[in-house]
């Protein structure tokens, strides 16, 4: 067989810089291959030669750690009780109130505890939700709650139960689920919409 | 490790709050994101600021980034968008061309190269130290590399440059051809 140059370069090519040995470049001297491999060399010269982003650049992106999610001890989704929803509700606004509707209430029972939400807009697409937590009668102990989000199941904002069963938590409008801390326990009242 | 899942690994690590998997994932991706807002010409403090906007973006959306199949391509069409956004908000004379001919997606060829080149930077870092610091001294002269400059500079005799060469770059060939690379589908190869 004659080999044209452009086929003896390849063989070159493919014998000398990739290592294969003769025989093998010959069969793999196709313009398949060729492209491949010059494809290789021009794109190590490409990424060799790039610039990189200065260092100061790549730590202002490194400092973003700050918003990546945090999870809670408390938080074990593998002993919670899903809370049911009982009632969902608009009261009526208060006289000289603009807005249309008064807050939203919603009643939710986990078995052992009834969680009371009110729900208030607070412009900006911001909400404000005042919790309250029952035990017919019993030492409420509840300690903590969170807003979590049901797709990363991580928390948004944290906040108290106080010894009354009360708490307050606002934040951006969106779809939330509710994990309390009680007895021990979580409760976690489902995903909701608000605001 | 296949590509795929080495990112679901770090992306997990990032839901799970570590540090350490966000500092792997901004090393991973952070040449890519700047070489496409160079690609597109815009001014240094744009392609600094594009780049904080696209991590910005990916640690906002870590759970949707979790589920894609390819990272690189959401990080290249997030930076295209970025670069539209930024280069018209500091009144770039930004036309739209090839690169902007649509506003929501980078071109084909843009979308490919940079992947391409991605797949590159990855699988040199997986190459043994000897071989990175071998190609670098190799390709990074642009007069054409001296290998008796390079023999010192490494420590390596002469002779054995060549030996190596071909050995580090059949590994690095065998493990792009393994991942799937491929030449560009027209005649002309991209920069």
């Amino acid at each position: 067989m004659t080999h044209q140059p452009d086929q003896r370069r390849t063989e070159a090519l493919l014998r000398f810089v990739v290592g294969m040995d003769g025989s093998t470049a010959a069969n793999f001297a196709t313009g398949n291959e060729i492209r491949f491999v010059e494809t290789v060399l021009a794109d190590i010269d490409v990424v060799v030669r790039e610039q990189s982003p200065p260092e100061s650049v790549i730590a202002r992106a490194l400092a973003l750690a700050s918003a990546l999610p945090r999870p809670i001890p408390w938080l074990d989704r593998t002993r919670a009780v899903i809370a049911s929803l009982v009632i969902d509700a608009r009261m009526p606004a208060l006289a000289g109130v603009r807005s249309g509707a008064g807050p939203r209430t919603l009643t939710f029972d986990s078995g052992g505890y009834k969680i009371d939400l009110e729900v208030d807009d607070i412009g900006d697409d911001g909400f404000e939700v005042h919790g309250q937590v029952h035990a017919d009668g019993r030492e409420i102990n509840a300690t903590a709650v969170a807003l979590v989000s049901p797709e990363s199941f991580m928390p948004t904002k944290q906040g108290v139960v106080d010894s009354r069963g009360y708490f307050t938590l606002s934040a951006h409008r969106g779809l939330y689920e509710i994990a309390i801390s009680i007895g021990g326990g979580l409760v976690i009242l489902p995903a909701t919409q608000f605001s | 490790m296949d590509p795929t899942a080495r990112d679901r690994e770090i992306l997990d690590a990032c839901l799970k709050g570590e540090a350490g998997g966000w500092d792997r994932f901004v090393r991973q991706y952070t040449r890519l994101v700047y070489s496409v807002a160079i690609r597109y010409r815009l001014p240094a403090e744009d392609a600094d600021d594009v780049h904080q906007a696209v991590f910005l973006a990916a640690v906002s959306h870590l759970k949707e980034l979790r589920e894609v199949s390819r990272v690189a391509a959401w990080l290249i069409t997030t930076t295209h968008r970025e670069c539209w956004r930024i280069g018209r908000k500091r009144q770039r004379n930004l036309s739209v061309t090839e690169d902007f001919a649509d506003l929501d997606e980078p071109s084909q060829s843009t979308a490919e190269t940079a992947e391409r080149l991605q797949a590159m930077r990855e699988e040199m870092s997986f190459l043994s130290e000897k071989c990175r610091e071998l190609i670098h001294a190799l390709y990074s002269d642009g007069a054409g590399p001296s290998y008796r400059n390079i023999a010192a500079r490494l420590g390596i005799t002469v002779g054995s440059i060549g030996p190596s060469r071909m050995r580090c770059l059949s590994q690095l060939t065998e493990a792009l051809r393994a991942r799937g690379f491929e030449a560009p589908s027209d005649e002309k190869h991209e920069k």
